[in-house]
Parts: C-alpha cells; sequence; structure tokens
C-alpha cells in the first residue's frame, strides 16, 4: 500500500495514456508503413519479402500498441504525491524509480494545464515551476481538475509576501 | 524623488559602434565578394547595398533608445515602429557588467550589461553609454536597492569588520591581486594554446594553404616531428600570452554586500556579483593545479545557462589561487562556507565493486570484438590492459567521491584527474530528487541531487550512496530548504 498520506493519481488517467499510447502507435505504423513501403516499391521486391515485411509491420505495430496500452498500468501503480506543509513530493518511475521533492518556500508560480484528451477526461496536469535550473519546472500529470486547482491554491505563497 | 526622472540617450557613438559591429558581421562576405569580383566597383556596392540601410538603422535605433532611472526601477525604451519599454526593478538586478575593449577605452565609453535572475541573454544591453554614466548607474542601482543594507548587515564579514553594515559608501576590500607570474601560471594550467593552434589551422585550412601540401610525404616525419613539437611548445607559451593578456590586472573586491570583479589588459571587464546572489561556489583543480598547490574558483549566480556553461566569464572569481589563500577567499565570499569545518563522508564502498564489474564486462566485450582483427593474444592483451586501467580508474574515482553535510552548507566533491569541489549554501537549495535506477536497487543504493537556480558545469550529484543514507538526506535537505526563504 502507498506510505503515509500519500495519494494516487486519478485512475482515469490511466486511460488517456492509453489513448494517447494508441495515437502514438498509429502514428508510428503509418510512417513506417509509408518507408517501408516505398522502400519496397523502389527496389521491386518479391511477393515472398513483401509477404515477410508487411508480417513483420503487423507484427511490430502490434507489440508496439500492446507495450503502450500496458505501460500506463504499470507507471500508473508506481506514481503517487504527497502535499504537506513542507512542500510537494512526487513518487514515480516502474524501472527508473525518482523522488522529487519542491520545497514549499521554493514555488515561483504554478500552472494548471489540460491537453485535448485529458480535457475529454476531466483531467489536468499540475505544473510547479521553481528558480532551479534542471527543476525549473516540475509536471504533475494525471490529476483530476478539482484536485489540481486545489493543489495549486495551496502551493501559492501564503503569506502573500514577495520572498524574491 | 522630487525631480522628474527624465531619459537619457545612449552615447552619440553608439551609431560608430553599432556600424562597427555590422561591419564585422559583413566583413567575410566582403572579404570573399573581393577575392571573387573580377572589378573593384562590384565590391563597393556590395558594400553600399549592405552598409548604407544598417548605418539608417543604426542612427534609427540610436535615436529610439532611451533609458531612465525610476525611484525604483530601470526603464530603457528601445524600438521605432515596435516600442518596447522594459522595466527593471533594482531590487531585481543580478549584476551590472561593464566591457570596454581597446577602441571603447579610447574614446571613453563602455558597453553595459545588466542582468536579472532569467537566464541566456541580459536584460538590458546599453551600448554604449558615456563612462562616467556607469558610475551614476551603479549608484543608482545600488541605492535603489531597499533591501540591501538589510543583506548587508545579515552577512557578518570574516574579520568581522563595521564596514559591512554600513550602507551605502561602504569601504572596498581586496580580497584577491593576481600579478602576471600567476595569471601566466594560470594560463599554462588551463591551456587554452591548443584552441587558438586549432583555430589558426583550421584558417588555414579554408584559406586554402594546406592544399598546396602534395599529400603525406613520407620522407619529410623529421619535419612533421619537428612541427609536433614546435606545437607542444608553443601551444603552453600561447595559453601563457593570452591569459596575461586577457586577465591582466586582475582584481577580486568586496565593497558591501557586491563583489566587484576586474580584469583585462586590452578588453577592460568590470563586473558586480551581489553576494546574497551566490547560488553555489566551486574550486577546480586540475592535475597541475594539485602539482603547483593551486586552485580556480567560480561563483554560479542565477541564470546560468543550463547547459552547463555560462554565459559570460564573470563567475570566476579567482582563475588561480594558492591553496594557502583559499579558505579565506571563500570565506569572504560565502561566510557559511568553512572548508576546514567540512566533514567528508565518503559514498558507498560497494560503488567500487559496480563500477569494477562494469569495466570488467566492457574490457572482456572490447577484447572480444577486436579478436578477429588482432588475433587471440593480442585481442587479449587489450582486455587486460583496458580492464586495468578502467579497474583502477574506478578505484580512483569512487575515492574521490565525498560529500559533506553541515547545518548551513551542502558540499559535494568529484574527480580523480579534475577535482571539483562544489558548495551550495542550504537556503538556495530549490529541489532535492532522489533516483534509482534498477542497477541501483539491486545494491540498495540510490542517487541524490540538488538543484540550485545556478547549477553550472559540476552540480550536487551524489551517485552509489546506500539507500538509507540518500533518503535521510533526501527528507532533511528538503526539510531545511522548506524552512527558509530562499531570496534571489
Amino acid at each position: 500500500m502507498l506510505p503515509d498520506g500519500f495519494e494516487r493519481l486519478d485512475p482515469r488517467y490511466v486511460h488517456v495514456q492509453q489513448i494517447a499510447g494508441l495515437i502514438t502507435a498509429g502514428i508510428v505504423a503509418a510512417v513506417a508503413l509509408l518507408g517501408l513501403g516505398s522502400l519496397g516499391l523502389a527496389a521491386g521486391v518479391s511477393w515472398m519479402v513483401a509477404g515477410f515485411g508487411v508480417g513483420a509491420w503487423l507484427a511490430g505495430s502490434a507489440l508496439l500498441a500492446w507495450w503502450l496500452w500496458i505501460w500506463p498500468r504499470r507507471a500508473y501503480a508506481h506514481a503517487s504525491y504527497r502535499l504537506d506543509p513542507e512542500g510537494l513530493e512526487i513518487r514515480r518511475g516502474v524501472v527508473w524509480r525518482r523522488v522529487i521533492n519542491v520545497p514549499h518556500t521554493r514555488v515561483q508560480h504554478t500552472d494548471v494545464s489540460q491537453g485535448p484528451i485529458e480535457r475529454s477526461h476531466g483531467l489536468s496536469t499540475l505544473i510547479v515551476h521553481t528558480a532551479g535550473t534542471e527543476h525549473a519546472q516540475v509536471a504533475l500529470p494525471g490529476l483530476s481538475r478539482e484536485v489540481a486547482l486545489a493543489l495549486r491554491d495551496q502551493l501559492l505563497p501564503r503569506d502573500g509576501r514577495d520572498a524574491v | 524623488m522630487a525631480v522628474m526622472p527624465s531619459n537619457q540617450r545612449f552615447h552619440p557613438l553608439t551609431v560608430l559602434f553599432a556600424l562597427g559591429g555590422e561591419l564585422r558581421n559583413f566583413l567575410l562576405p566582403a572579404v570573399f565578394a573581393t577575392m571573387t569580383a573580377s572589378r573593384g566597383n562590384s565590391v563597393e556596392r556590395f558594400l553600399l547595398v549592405f552598409l548604407v540601410p544598417g548605418a539608417i538603422a543604426a542612427v534609427a535605433r540610436y535615436l529610439s533608445s532611451t533609458y531612465r532611472y525610476d525611484p525604483t526601477e530601470l526603464v530603457v525604451r528601445t524600438g521605432i515602429i515596435f516600442r518596447n519599454e522594459r522595466h527593471i526593478p533594482y531590487a531585481r538586478i543580478q549584476s551590472v557588467d561593464a566591457v570596454q575593449n581597446v577602441l571603447h577605452r579610447w574614446f571613453g565609453v563602455v558597453d553595459v550589461k545588466v542582468q536579472t535572475g532569467t537566464g541566456g541573454e541580459a536584460e538590458a544591453t546599453l551600448s554604449v553609454l558615456p563612462f562616467s554614466a556607469l558610475d551614476e548607474m551603479r549608484q543608482r542601482v545600488f541605492e535603489g536597492r531597499p533591501s540591501e543594507s538589510g543583506a548587508a548587515v545579515l552577512t557578518p564579514s570574516a574579520d568581522g569588520s563595521a564596514a559591512e553594515v554600513i550602507w551605502p559608501a561602504p569601504e572596498a576590500r581586496t580580497l584577491l591581486h593576481l600579478p602576471s607570474r600567476e595569471l601566466a601560471l594560470a594560463g599554462l594550467l588551463d591551456n587554452r594554446g591548443w584552441v587558438v593552434i586549432g583555430a589558426a589551422s583550421g584558417l588555414l585550412f579554408e584559406s586554402g594553404v594546406i592544399d598546396r601540401f602534395d599529400g603525406w610525404d613520407s620522407t619529410a616525419w623529421s619535419l612533421y616531428a619537428t612541427v609536433l613539437v614546435g606545437l607542444f611548445v608553443i601551444a603552453p607559451v600561447l595559453s601563457m600570452l593570452w591569459a596575461t593578456v586577457r586577465l591582466h590586472g586582475f582584481s577580486l573586491t568586496r565593497r558591501g554586500g557586491d563583489l566587484l570583479v576586474e580584469y583585462g589588459a586590452l578588453t577592460r571587464v568590470t563586473a558586480t556579483i551581489p553576494l546574497r546572489r551566490v547560488q553555489a561556489i566551486k574550486i577546480l583543480r586540475g592535475p597541475g593545479h594539485l602539482w603547483t598547490g593551486r586552485a580556480s574558483v567560480r561563483v554560479e549566480t542565477a541564470g546560468g545557462s543550463p547547459t552547463g556553461r555560462s554565459a559570460t566569464e564573470r563567475e570566476w572569481i579567482a582563475p588561480i589561487i594558492t591553496m594557502a589563500d583559499l579558505p579565506a577567499l571563500v570565506a569572504s565570499v560565502l561566510p557559511e562556507a568553512d572548508l576546514s569545518a567540512l566533514e567528508w563522508h565518503p559514498v558507498d564502498p560497494r560503488g567500487f565493486r559496480r563500477r569494477r564489474n562494469r569495466a570488467l564486462i566492457w574490457a572482456a566485450v572490447m577484447g572480444g570484438a577486436t579478436a578477429p582483427w588482432l588475433g587471440g593474444p593480442w585481442a587479449a592483451g587489450v582486455g587486460l590492459l583496458l580492464a586495468l586501467w578502467w579497474v583502477l580508474s574506478a578505484r580512483l574515482y569512487v575515492r574521490s567521491l565525498g560529500w559533506a553535510r553541515t547545518d548551513r552548507v551542502m558540499a559535494f566533491r568529484s574527480g580523480w584527474i579534475r577535482r571539483a569541489v562544489t558548495v551550495v549554501p542550504l537556503d538556495k537549495i530549490q529541489v532535492v530528487d532522489l533516483e534509482e535506477s534498477p542497477f541501483d536497487r539491486r545494491w540498495s543504493m540510490a542517487c541524490l541531487r540538488v538543484d540550485t537556480a545556478g547549477a553550472g558545469a559540476h552540480r550536487i550529484d551524489i551517485p552509489y550512496l546506500s539507500r538509507p543514507i540518500a533518503e535521510g538526506m533526501r527528507v532533511a535537505l528538503a526539510r531545511e530548504a522548506a524552512g527558509t526563504t530562499f531570496r534571489w
């Protein structure tokens, strides 16, 4: 189970990523088909080679789509976040695991953004901007819009004084 | 302010320098045109076509660019068709840099760059202003910072002198002044001469001189050897000369809450770095530095480019310094960073085993890959040599890694050929980040990273930490950062 105080992302995020994955797989497959097809036509390959190529293309596309379909579920299981008085802590990563701490006092400003697929599922991405270099912005995707807005309000500078 | 602030123009010579810049851009095409043109007048036409619009644009830009000092901000207006008015609050100004090349000095003008915390380009480039305007700008900008006096009180100086609390009109204290001998040594240790030789050979190649040689003449090996040896002698000499000229009269001064860096024989650079803007201090030592007991020191300010290379070299606060003087310099720049008080902890010793295993696998792969060409015994020799070297360097590298934490700073050191130490005040930490690769998890280790507003080439990125230590440090550093207010 999750450690103390940690929240999971919105379960709908899995579906959003699966749709995005299918679209990606579709584009990659189309580009590959175009490339392989024109190559085959230009070289004038035999029917057997062409059949083999089509088979390989089908298998590759299916494998990619399958992988992009199952991966979001695994990623979801490994992603969580916690907002406490000290700041925001984000954990993610299946193979390469990461824990990112953004102290409350280091938040410069925040964005809540929505892509088209996210919007259709009522999800948002929270982006926290810091003065850092590598982590100049830390994104937390997969939040329901209400949660994202609530997190944003809690992350805004509390005392209203300009810390800079 | 009772008097209404008035807009000021740049120095009239702005036009000339803008034109000069334009000319330099077109110099190469112009030379090319000269070489390819059959008659001279085409060159004149070429210059006319490009220079006349350039001149008109330069005059228009000069006439439309003004700046003024408002009570709390610097206002720079530019543009004719698309007018732009930029307001830069004094409190946000990171530095006021001034560059004077030979021509600037001849005419008594100066190129001024005003920078705030955003990365990349300077916020305002005032090119060129009369020299007297620079002093005025410094005064206005630094007086206009209401919080500065507070900051000056808060940062006690190393020797606790009372001059630090008085603002404005603080006393200047020279922290470092480098004689030519030290600068030559710095040049030798940097060894930038190869860059010059590389550029020169590139130029020779471009101009076609190289083409006159009829290929590689195997009988002339002694000539080639002489040239090669000559290069090895010339490169260091060039480096030394270059450093002595470029950094001539290098001085680092502390005035109130600011560091003042000045150097240059031909191009004179004057830079100010507000001390509270210092995000990290870095001490770098190459093999030559170890041999001669020297180090070079730089500071990172906010707005360094994320690629690791800084846009300017103004952050070098000491191109070279003896190890004996180093602690005092660091203490006067970052009082909380007492180098002698740092207690260095090694990383997990199992890190060596991980690196060694990787080295052995790679050596075997290399040996196997070269076997078809070299034959068994020789390939085995190659593999063995590589294994020896890689294992040795793994040992030295892991041993060089270390971290230290006091209640005010976090420090990280790495490298055995080129050693680097980075010290970051805890209140400058932006984001703390723990990473575990699959290999890390197998060994129960982790990598801890600390992000600051001015991360340069060497940042706090500690590999091979045992997991509990890394985890504890992550929690502690995040808590420490959350408990302090970040001030640019």
